[in-house]
């Protein structure tokens, strides 16, 4: 096998080649003017144009149905011209050819159309009609292109013809007859005659054809309809519909399979992206590989910052405006060419590039508010005061002094501290420069926007982005060499709070001080503010992250000889990120004299080189084509980390200058070097174009692992069938019928670097002036590769010529040899160690996704698509869970999200105090583990989408709805903000329904300060009360825009404009009780409701 | 239009690796140093101890807020509380569980790291060549007692511990509790290889009283015994700092906690920056309190005239109320220049050790001598011990105890588990006490992490 030996290592391949190249405006007339050489024998006329294509660099389209393409041929040619030989061959078979613009496509058809029935039937008699009249007209595309070869038949009968080179047709119809226009890849057109004699049609491309979509998988391209993978794409068009600042944020909903959910609603904030469920037992193993034009991109934050974002997400410093596409791997076959990367999937994302035609100027700019879409319903200032002097009354305990709500307080006050702590509106503006073009050969795109979100915080926050990108391909003209450069910048300004507001916006009672005196300074209240200081010190405690990000990579490829080519991929990421923390001293209540400030400066680098080149053969073999591809990958991620205290500043102004410090200390210096090798291979058979076969493999070799196990093996095996092809080939019902099947095995390394050595790190403060070293780690020098076994089996099929397209697939997913953090008790020195734990988890689900072109007739169109993923996690086995650390956190055989917990039982009639099963029987329910209990389930049952898009003339809307079924965690105990009610604390009108006197049976245990009720409050939080059902359903995205009719813009010298609304989380139907139902981080702010209005124009 | 376009030169594939597996050996980080290297030479093995004490400081035997010290006093009858976080409130209300408080995990954690550290010194010494004797002396001296520092600690707060020597977390993970007893056993067998192996005087550390020394090591030791109860051991060995001739008490009371006072025996260096003592930053209250002051047992517990009231407690009033606090440490602000350090072992304890040692084995002549060089100090008369029974002078060793040891290190809560008075002392204070609140419950996640740990009841 290719992966056994990875000595290959040594290719220094020099290709120099001397050739013509040909500039600009390649004609139609062109293609057909290239010159070729070919010498074919005895093969049939299918085969031969196969060869054509790959000698002359074209594709033909035609339809296999009508078209007989069985007979022998024989060619001999040596520099003719194609157009010529394409004559030759094909005019005495009364085959038509046309080029059309796009890809080099040349369209066959039959010259007579006599029939569009196939063949087959062709015997049947067809009763000859009377035609009443010839009508004739001109096809063209929207950009205004003459299409040659459009079908147009005369509906309900077999009457047909097809348009010439110039696009022209003619036809002889019966009296009011309609006709429909129909072209590979292009939306049918049916339009009925009524009298006229000149019928212009104006084609639209279809994008949902099957045959028209080309798959990005990594390291090849797939036809949509002969892939053995499972892939899921989002495209441009969809993100564009979306007003956000992040490609994540587009990504929700849209895929099954995927969940991706947004942790916080402030700029910048970091998405969790779960691929077909949680594979690996570790909590931070889960993340997808992100791989950007080819160089793998970091998953989590460069920095080591102290922000709010624990983990600023780095795909912030990707623009969204920029990507072509994001294509999402899933299964074996699609992964495992990824190795030890692929198992919690692969997320390709793919920017913009140029495209032949005339040059193109995009302007697409937007602008709208964003804010908290929903607020918790909060005590006012009278239940409030209930509360707390219920608590007393309960407890009988006096008011103590520190009670300042009770004693110093003005308890007539109310604020709403939602609305005046993130109650603001945010501002949304983007600008994005798109400028396209090229001719046949050399295609450029460069484009730079400009994005900037607000905050709804209390302040000035927001972040502001500013982005390039540049993309140049060209090839030769005889094809054989071809080179794409990309290149990303982005800089990221990030302004934040140093904590989200929306914990002391949920907790500060409504009867809390005035954030300013009446002279307008801060309003300090002596010292009285509950536990935080007055809140309008995080205005002033600046904390900032500037982040640069870099992508840049060369796509070089050159045929050596017919159907070899050697390709390779060379890519470079600089992922820069400074953090400045200002704590100035203004930000500190006066009464405490202090008289200094800090700051900050983080600084955070990851630099990730690639280089990849493979070997690409294509050969024809028997009644197939083979593919086989082979390369090596060589990468080297090395990320740094500095974090300096600088302390001691008199003067606030100086708090950014280093050497105005009155000293400076080094909280952390990280440095980690990361290097990966492998080499990898793909065999790819196609069989007539209904059976597809594909082998991929791998082996890796990964510095994060001890010397006894730096190499492993993966590899995948997948397999399609279109058997439509063979049995419903006339089917009026199925026009598209496949199964597809893969099998293989991946690899997740999201462990930390260097776990198997043993060694010393520096203390952050000296001591006596002297570096201090403490041990970094435990460390296992033994531990191995996790490993993913994933199965699916899949159908796709299309109905009524595809109208109706549907794929269901079913997956599982096992991960076994666990590579956890080993949690350890504390007594060991630390909390974990690298280790490999013999437990096996299942992942299974249910995919399911649907698109249906409801209406297309005329002027409106109508298509709905739908998804919906049906997952399931499974701790499958687990030996001596028992005596290990996770006994009391999981069970055999239930998800990992069901943990155990105490088993409440609701609120003691006489006490008044929430109460817990006694499982143990020692008189008390919260022993642990003697009163733990495996929870019901937690989790997502079912989530997906649905997606409506109808079109009327130059108006589209598009809107999505998201479902989620969950059962998730309360309100309560999703956040630290609330505790006990009866403390000092706001809490949700909920509460109101407490027990009040002995025999009350009520939800929520009394008002009270007691440490006894905080423990059970505690205790509660930690059983399987807890849960709560958190499922909903969201208009997650709402797109409405009106294409201005040319006859209005003509005069603007524009070649079209679009007007647009968008929205983003608009409505959400829940009976979750808390800000949001989607899980963010712990007192977070949701994502917010954002609505923009725009327009986009190109010259 | 058709361009000409000579030569061009492609270098597709640039791979010239002699051999991958050499690819993939990485060094290791510039930041870290693998173990074996560290105690190649005595600078690394020095630093590995400086590393520890550098955590001490920042932790919690280094007087911030989640310190022993702050433990001690909230369960004990030394603050009032006035935080609401659930930490202060359940220590406070000794309504301890396993789950809800995370100082005592801290700190649970925070120990046995110190062990482990403490270990892996031991370890990398015993297997280097390459450090002379007296580099190692220091360094295996300093880091039995720094391990025996810890278990003190850990058997008087949490009881019955596992008992950790080594590094092997095959071994460790699994661990039972081991008997006081037995811990004690351990302790008193590392201090006194200490006492060996450790000088007598600072020159290790430049004069500067940062590093335990052999008298540390004494110091511990004595109290260890007194603790069990040895008596006679706890009295000979303070005897020996008595009679060493290098501490002596401050006539000032304001120069006791000053860096290198005559009184410290041990001392931790701030290394916070700007800071002098955390324990200065977080006891002096400057505004409406937020954590703790001190309560009216202590503040009012104080003879007349005892210039410790006036040196050592400090008063602020706001809107007409007044609170008291811990005035050891007198340094507020960042940013002053250091002059004190966080005293952890001073001199004066170990009068007070030999009283109740001599007092226990009934030679109460000898103790009150022993409390009257203490209330000398705090210009308190000194007591005629005609008449006295013992447990008249152990009462009295318990008041001055209380009074000169206030608010350090949780003495005072260590004094009422040890005397068998605390039920009577804090049941009539605390709302909920029970007696099994004497010991804090071994946190949760040590338990769910090993099923051999057993709560306490």
């Amino acid at each position: 096998m290719i992966l056994k030996h990875l000595r290959m290592c040594i290719l220094v391949i020099v290709a120099l080649a001397t050739t013509t190249l040909k500039a600009q405006g390649a004609s139609r007339q062109e293609v057909l003017d290239v010159e070729i050489t070919i010498s074919l024998k005895d093969v049939t006329l299918k085969q031969a144009l196969q060869e054509i294509e790959l000698v002359a660099k074209i594709k033909f389209v035609y339809s296999r149905s009508y078209l007989n393409l069985d007979d022998k041929v024989t060619i001999d040619v040596a520099g003719k011209k194609l157009g010529q030989l394409l004559e030759e061959l094909l005019t005495p078979r009364s085959i038509k050819f046309a080029v059309h613009d796009s890809e080099n496509f040349v369209v066959l058809t039959q010259a007579k159309m006599r029939s569009v029935i196939p063949i087959d039937e062709e015997r049947t008699p067809v009763a000859i009609p009377a035609y009443a009249a010839r009508i004739s007209g001109k096809v063209t595309d929207v950009a205004g292109g003459s299409m040659a070869g459009v079908n147009v038949v005369e509906k309900g009968t077999t009457n047909g013809t097809s348009s010439d080179a110039t696009g022209v047709y003619s036809l002889e119809v019966t009296d009011n007859a309609i006709l429909i226009f129909s072209f590979i890849g292009f939306k049918s057109v049916e339009v009925s005659i009524t009298g006229r004699t000149v019928i212009d049609v104006t084609m639209e491309e279809d994008q949902s054809v099957l045959d028209a979509v080309l798959v990005n998988a990594g390291y090849w391209k797939v036809n949509e309809r002969e892939q053995t993978g499972s892939i899921s794409r989002v495209t441009a068009e969809e993100i564009q519909r979306q007003p956000v600042g992040n490609p994540m944020a587009a990504l929700i909903g849209r895929m099954p399979g995927v969940n991706v959910s947004q942790s916080s609603g402030m700029p910048g904030a970091p998405f969790t992206i779960q691929i077909r469920g949680r594979n690996s037992l570790r909590t931070d193993g889960n993340r997808p590989l992100y791989v950007v034009d080819g160089v793998p991109f970091p998953s989590n934050s460069v920095g080591v910052g102290y922000s709010v974002l624990a983990n600023p997400s780095p795909l912030n410093s990707i623009n969204p405006a920029d990507i072509e596409s994001i294509e999402i791997l899933k299964d074996a076959d699609a992964t495992a060419i990824y190795g030890t990367r692929g198992a919690n999937g692969v997320v390709l994302i793919t920017t913009k590039k140029g495209g032949p035609g005339k040059t193109k100027l995009d302007l697409n700019f937007y602008t709208g508010i964003g804010k908290v879409g929903h607020f918790m319903d909060l005590l006012n200032t009278e239940q409030y005061l209930t509360m707390r002097r219920e608590a007393h009354k309960n407890d009988g305990t006096p008011i103590a002094f520190s009670e300042y709500d009770l004693t110093e307080w003005d308890t007539t006050r109310y604020t709403d501290w939602q609305k005046v702590l993130i109650g603001g509106t945010s501002r949304v503006t983007s600008a994005q420069l798109s400028f396209s073009g090229g001719g046949e050969n050399t295609h450029f795109q460069f484009g730079t926007g400009y994005y900037s979100e607000g905050s709804v915080f209390l302040g000035d926050f927001g972040d502001k982005k500013l982005s390039t990108h540049f993309s140049l391909s060209h090839q030769s003209p005889d094809k054989r060499f071809s080179i794409l450069v990309q290149n990303s910048f982005v800089i990221d300004n990030n302004k934040l709070p140093l904590a989200d507001l929306t914990a002391r916006a949920l907790m500060l009672p409504p009867v809390a001080p005035a954030l300013y005196t009446e002279d307008g300074s801060i309003n300090w209240q002596n010292g009285t503010w509950p536990m935080y200081s007055n809140p309008l010190i995080f205005d002033l405690l600046d904390y900032t992250i500037n982040s640069e990000n870099l992508i840049s990579n060369v796509n070089l490829g050159y045929e050596i000889f017919r159907g070899l080519r050697v390709k390779a991929n060379v890519g470079y990421n600089l992922l820069h990120s400074k953090d400045l923390n200002l704590a100035p001293i203004a930000a500190n209540d006066p009464i405490l004299g202090i008289t200094t400030g800090y700051s900050d400066h983080t600084t955070g680098l990851t630099s990730t080189w690639i280089v990849e080149p493979q070997v690409e053969y294509v050969r024809e073999i028997g009644r197939g084509t083979l593919t086989v591809l082979a390369g090596t990958t060589i990468q080297q991620t090395t990320r740094s980390a500095e974090s300096i205290r600088a302390d001691g500043y008199a003067n606030d102004a100086l708090l950014e200058n280093l050497a105005s410090a009155a000293q400076l200390f080094v909280l952390t210096s990280d440095f980690t070097d990361y290097r990966y090798n492998a080499v990898f291979g793909r065999v790819n058979y196609n069989l007539g174009g209904k059976y597809f076969f594909n082998v991929t493999g791998r082996r890796d070799g990964s510095s994060r692992f001890g010397p006894t196990k730096t190499f492993a093996n993966f590899g995948a095996i997948g397999a399609a069938w279109i058997f439509s092809e063979q049995f419903f080939k006339n089917s009026s019902l199925l026009s598209f019928g496949k199964i597809r099947t893969s099998f293989g095995v991946t690899g997740n390394d999201q462990i930390a670097d260097y776990g198997y050595l043993d060694s010393y790190s520096a203390t952050v403060y000296p001591y006596q002036g002297k570096s201090g070293l403490v041990p970094t780690r435990l460390a296992n020098p033994d531990y191995g590769w996790e490993k993913t076994l994933k199965a699916e089996a899949a159908m796709e099929l299309g109905f009524f010529k595809d109208r109706l397209g549907l794929t269901a697939a079913y997956y599982r997913n096992e991960s076994s040899n666990q590579l956890t953090g080993y949690n350890l008790p504390r007594i060991t020195g630390f909390s974990s160690i690298q280790y490999n734990l013999p437990a096996t988890l299942r992942n299974t689900g249910f995919e399911l996704s649907i698109r249906s072109s409801n209406v297309q007739r005329g002027d409106i169109t109508w298509t709905t698509s739908l998804n919906l993923t049906i997952p399931r996690n499974k701790l499958v086995s687990y030996p001596g869970i028992e005596t290990s650390p996770n006994a009391n956190q999981w069970e055999v055989g239930k998800p990992l999200t069901t943990s155990k917990k105490f088993h409440y039982v609701g609120v003691d009639t006489q006490t008044g105090l929430y109460q817990f099963e006694d499982l143990n029987g020692n008189g008390t329910g919260t022993d642990s583990p003697g009163d733990l209990v495996a929870t019901g389930f937690v989790g997502q049952k079912y989530f997906g989408s649905i997606t409506n898009s109808i079109q009327y003339r130059g108006l589209e809307l598009n809107f999505m709805f998201q479902y989620v079924n969950q059962a998730g965690r309360k309100y309560s105990t999703v956040t630290t903000t609330f505790s006990t009610p009866g403390q000092m604390t706001n809490q949700p009108v909920q509460v109101l329904e407490r027990w009040q006197q002995p025999g009350d049976d009520a939800a929520i245990q009394k008002f009270t300060m007691s440490s006894a009720a905080s423990n059970a409050y505690l205790a509660s939080s930690l059983s399987d009360n807890l849960v709560d059902n958190s499922s909903f359903v969201r208009l997650k995205n709402v797109s409405l825009s009106y294409g201005i009719p040319e006859r209005f813009t003509k005069s603007w010298k524009v070649q079209s404009t679009r007007i647009f609304l968008q929205g983003q989380n608009l409505i959400t139907f829940t009976d979750y009780i808390g800000m949001d139902p989607e899980p963010t981080i712990p007192n977070g702010l949701p994502p917010l409701r954002v609505l923009t209005a725009g327009v986009q124009v190109s010259i | 239009m058709k361009v000409k376009v000579f030569a061009i030169v492609v270098i597709l594939l640039i791979v010239s690796l002699s051999s991958c597996r050499e690819f993939l050996e990485i060094d290791t980080p510039k930041t870290q140093i693998v173990r074996h290297k560290v105690f190649e030479n005595s600078e690394g093995a020095r630093a590995a101890v400086f590393g520890i004490l550098s955590q001490m400081s920042m932790g919690g035997f280094g007087g911030i807020s989640s310190s022993v010290t702050v433990m001690g006093g909230l369960s004990s009858d030394e603050f009032l509380n006035h935080s609401t976080s659930q930490n202060n409130v359940t220590l406070y209300s000794n309504s301890l569980t396993p789950i809800n408080n995370s100082v005592v995990t801290t700190n649970w954690n925070d120990m046995y790291l110190i062990v482990y550290e403490a270990n892996s010194i031991l370890e990398g010494c015993e297997s280097s060549g390459g450090l002379s004797t007296n580099v190692r002396s220091q360094v295996v001296g300093e880091a039995k007692f720094i391990r025996a520092f810890s278990y003190f600690y850990l058997i008087n707060l949490f009881g019955d511990v596992p008992l950790v020597t080594g590094t092997d977390y095959s071994i460790n993970k699994s661990l039972s509790r081991a008997a006081v007893s037995d811990v004690y056993n351990q302790i008193e067998k590392d201090l006194k290889e200490s006492q060996t192996l450790l000088l007598s005087d600072y020159s290790m550390s430049g004069d500067e009283k940062v590093e335990p020394n052999k008298w540390a090591a004494t110091a511990l030791l004595a109290r260890a015994y007194l603790y069990q109860e040895k008596c006679a051991d706890a009295e000979s060995q303070s005897t020996l700092i008595i009679n060493s001739n290098v501490f002596s008490l401050e006539s000032n009371l304001n120069s006791v906690f000053l860096k290198n006072s005559k009184e410290a025996i041990w001392q931790l260096m701030p290394v916070s920056p700007g800071v002098n003592t955390n324990e200065g930053e977080i006891m002096i209250i400057a505004s409406n309190p937020t954590r703790w002051s001190l309560s009216t047992s202590v503040s009012g517990g104080f003879e007349v005239n005892d210039k410790r009231s006036a040196s050592w407690t400090g008063s602020f009033t706001i809107s007409g109320k007044q609170y008291r606090y811990p005035f050891k440490y007198k340094v507020r602000l960042r940013n002053q220049p250091v002059t004190e350090y966080y005293m952890v072992l001073r001199f004066a304890e170990q009068y007070l050790i030999r009283a109740e040692a001599r007092a226990m084995q009934n030679n109460l002549p000898g103790a009150v001598s022993d409390l009257n060089t203490i209330r000398t100090r705090a210009g308190l008369p000194l007591i005629d011990a005609t008449g006295l029974t013992q447990t008249d002078v152990l009462g009295l060793v318990t008041k001055e105890r209380r009074s000169e040891l206030f608010a350090e290190f949780g003495h005072r809560w260590f004094d009422l588990k040890r005397s068998g008075t605390i039920d009577a002392v804090l049941g009539p204070l605390k709302a909920d006490w029970q007696p099994k609140d004497a010991l804090f419950p071994i946190p949760q996640a040590e338990i769910t992490a090993n099923p051999n740990i057993i709560q306490n009841p």
